[in-house]
């Protein structure tokens, strides 16, 4: 199966700069606490009580994407239901209050309800628990490219015949607060549907769009970048990458820095962004660019030890009817 | 299909470093007892770990431990720099560097995540085809592999530096204490008496190499044929398995279908075989679901009785394990349960002297936390 073949046809977002995916604010910082999210109202009022933020974060995103998507779960065998997700510090918090109890009163304190949740793969599979998926469960932890590495890695799995439909996302929490970087916190998750071509078709679903990832690793000499952009530009069909337009989430870093100078001399205009702590920033710029329409265009991330990510998205030219305007299913 | 080829390999792990250290304490099945955590913040019941040796140097305690696998593998190997400036890293790990995540905490350190395990490898070793780090728990070592073969496969890459790392976290062993899975004595899969597991250090990294990249750099050997993967969530609970094992039953006939390699052909399996109770048990049905009457005389060898629990790496260690028996044509003496072996468990373990295999394929399981699992069958060389 072509990459882009596989297309997006659910988006959900709970985050501090909007939950409309589509009207996004990603301009400066975001509240780094919950007071923002409405559990509650997102989950119910029962049964979620010891998941920690960034899974609730998790599971509500994945309410959304599945019912923006026309509720397509039912149709699909929890066999062939797949999911990748993207974090750096989704349980860091917990993980420090862990160690402060355990340093100090010791682990017989520790809480058995929230004890499974130091790993972090945890928060994944409490959705799998939810969504019945059982065809395969990945949880990528790459520093700031993991979100964008689902994506990648998704669909390698969907193109194997590990599972027929894909769901692909991030989640954060903020750091804790004696943390250096906990100003830089992100809170909040982004989790998008993929599904084939055909499949949406066949169920009268239209596609924001797709999005295709290659990933590559900066060192000191001249590296991938070139390849890893024409691998992106050429199969799927797109215009020259040299005119496309980037936003690059970096810091100025080394690799920051020569992956926007790599951009540039590809004649790719790169708009430069601040990051947050983690891998939900760059997922939600990929988020909110399927979510408009609007001309192919990249979204770049790079993180300080070197690893970097290039998502080409393309949304629909035109605007996607709202589900409600959608052919019956 | 493109053949993926084992052509290098690295290890370390409580048995020590290096790769052929480690076979040798295979063949010479000690009895390997976990030592008290040298950690006076672990207030805890049972602070017991399997340690590994480990470099000193830059980075967290995994992030030194994959590396130092990494390095070992290249030079197995014999890649040169322009292999490596190709090569993509793919490396799973369930805690990352703990120890720098854990007090006493330095305010000077800026990382904002413990997960930068794959990129120092291919920082290390200058790898530019992408660094991915994988956290699916004790399968993540497992499941970096499985990538790393759909990655060659796809014509994403011909070589991949792959395999799982994991150090002593604290935070780890605390909730593993809290959760009443840690057995007091040793890590005893498939014994009587087991009280769960122990958790132990490693890292265990591979060379994957498409068969044709091989052959055009004149690559000297391979160990074994990474020949297909099967991939599978309980979606069940967070931490116990899925009582019926249905899919790690499916897990495992996926990775055969995906190999092209009928149950009957596989000589040898190294299984997840944690020490916990419900694990083994669950492991051990589902084994014979797939392996049939035949279980009861298919070698199983049960690598963490000798090197405690290695979570990310546990899955790169058992492939490992199972491309040396491959290599070797030899299933080495597990560590010794004679008549104390958990009858809920009839599976073969064949004790005090090697065995030599029978067979042309082998299987590794791991599974986890999340219910992630994933099979993976190896291939040997044809003779």
């Amino acid at each position: 199966m072509n990459p882009d073949d596989l297309v997006v046809t659910g988006i959900g977002v709970v985050s501090p700069r909007g939950c409309d995916p589509a009207a996004l604010d990603l301009d400066g910082t975001a509240p780094a606490d919950d007071s923002w999210f409405d559990a509650t109202a997102e989950l119910g009022a029962r049964g979620y009580k010891y998941v920690p933020p960034a899974g609730r974060y998790l599971l509500a995103a994945t309410r959304r994407a599945v019912a923006d998507a026309g509720d397509p779960l039912a149709g699909v065998p929890e066999g062939e239901r797949g999911m990748a997700l993207g974090t750096n510090s989704g349980i860091a918090a917990l993980i420090d209050a862990m160690d402060a109890t355990i340093t100090d009163a010791g682990a017989e304190r520790l809480s058995p309800a929230t004890a499974p949740y130091f790993s972090i793969n945890t928060l994944a599979g409490r959705v799998a628990m939810d969504h019945g998926v059982k065809g395969w469960n990945l949880t990528l932890t790459s520093p700031r490219t993991a979100g964008m590495e689902t994506l990648l890695a998704g669909a390698r799995a969907v193109a194997a015949g590990r599972s027929a439909v894909l769901l692909a996302g991030s989640t954060e929490a903020p750091l804790p607060v004696h943390h250096p970087g906990h100003a830089l916190s992100e809170a909040g998750a982004a989790v998008l549907f993929l599904e084939p071509r055909a499949a949406a078709a066949a169920r009268g679903a239209t596609p924001y769009g797709t999005c295709r990832t290659a990933t590559f690793f900066l060192t000191t000499a001249e590296r991938t970048v070139h390849e890893a952009l024409a691998r992106l530009v050429e199969d799927a069909g797109a215009p020259d990458g040299t005119t496309l337009p980037a936003r690059l989430i970096c810091d100025p870093c080394p690799a920051g820095t020569a992956l926007a100078g790599h951009l540039r001399r590809l004649g790719v205009p790169a708009d430069i962004v601040p990051p947050g702590a983690g891998t939900l920033l760059p997922f939600l710029h990929l988020t909110r660019g399927l979510a408009r329409p609007g001309p192919p265009h990249l979204v770049a991330a790079a993180s300080s030890d070197g690893a970097c990510a290039l998502t080409l998205v393309q949304p629909l030219p035109t605007p996607r009817p709202r589900a409600s305007e959608q052919e019956p299913r | 299909m493109t053949q993926v080829l084992i052509t290098g390999a690295g290890a370390v792990s409580c048995l020590g470093a290096g790769v052929e250290a480690m076979w040798q304490a295979l063949c010479a099945a000690p009895g390997s007892r976990p030592l008290r955590a040298a950690d006076p913040g672990a207030r805890m019941p049972l602070p017991l770990v399997y340690r590994a040796p480990v470099g000193t140097g830059p980075g967290g305690r995994a992030s030194r431990l994959a590396v130092m696998a990494a390095r070992e593998a290249v030079g197995d190997a014999g890649l040169d720099d322009t292999d490596h400036a190709r090569s993509a890293v793919v490396i799973g790990t369930g805690g990352g560097n703990a120890d720098h995540w854990e007090r006493p905490l330095d305010p000077g350190r800026t990382d904002t995540t413990p997960f930068p395990v794959a990129s120092a490898v291919a920082a290390a070793l200058g790898a530019g085809g992408g660094a991915t780090c994988v956290s699916n728990a004790c399968s993540a070592g497992g499941f970096a592999l499985a990538i790393a073969v759909d990655m060659i496969r796809s014509g994403e890459a011909d070589v991949v530096l792959a395999g799982g790392a994991e150090a002593y976290s604290r935070v780890g062993l605390g909730c593993f204490n809290r959760m009443r899975a840690v057995d007091p004595h040793a890590c005893r899969p498939f014994h009587r008496d087991r009280a769960g597991t122990i958790l132990g250090e490693g890292a265990a990294v591979l060379v994957l190499e498409s068969a044709g990249h091989a052959r055009r750099r004149g690559a000297a050997r391979h160990y074994a044929t990474l020949a297909g993967s099967g991939w599978s969530c309980d979606a069940h609970h967070l931490t116990a398995p899925g009582p019926d094992g249905a899919q790690i039953r499916r897990a495992m006939t996926a990775a055969l279908t995906d190999a092209g390699a009928p149950a009957d052909a596989v000589g040898c399996v190294v299984p997840h075989g944690t020490g916990t109770r419900l694990n083994d048990v669950v492991e051990s049905e589902a084994l014979g679901a797939v392996f049939g009457e035949r279980l009861a005389r298919l070698p199983l060898y049960s690598l963490k009785a000798l090197t405690g629990h290695t979570a990310g790496a546990a899955g790169a260690l058992g492939v490992l394990t199972a491309a040396l028996i491959l290599d070797r044509r030899t299933v080495p003496p597990n560590v010794p349960l004679g008549a104390e072996q958990d009858a809920q468990c009839p599976v073969s373990l064949p004790q005090e002297v090697p065995v030599p295999l029978v067979g042309r394929h082998a299987m590794a399981n791991a599974f986890a936390f999340g219910g992630n699992n994933v099979s993976l069958v190896l291939e040997g060389r044809t003779p």
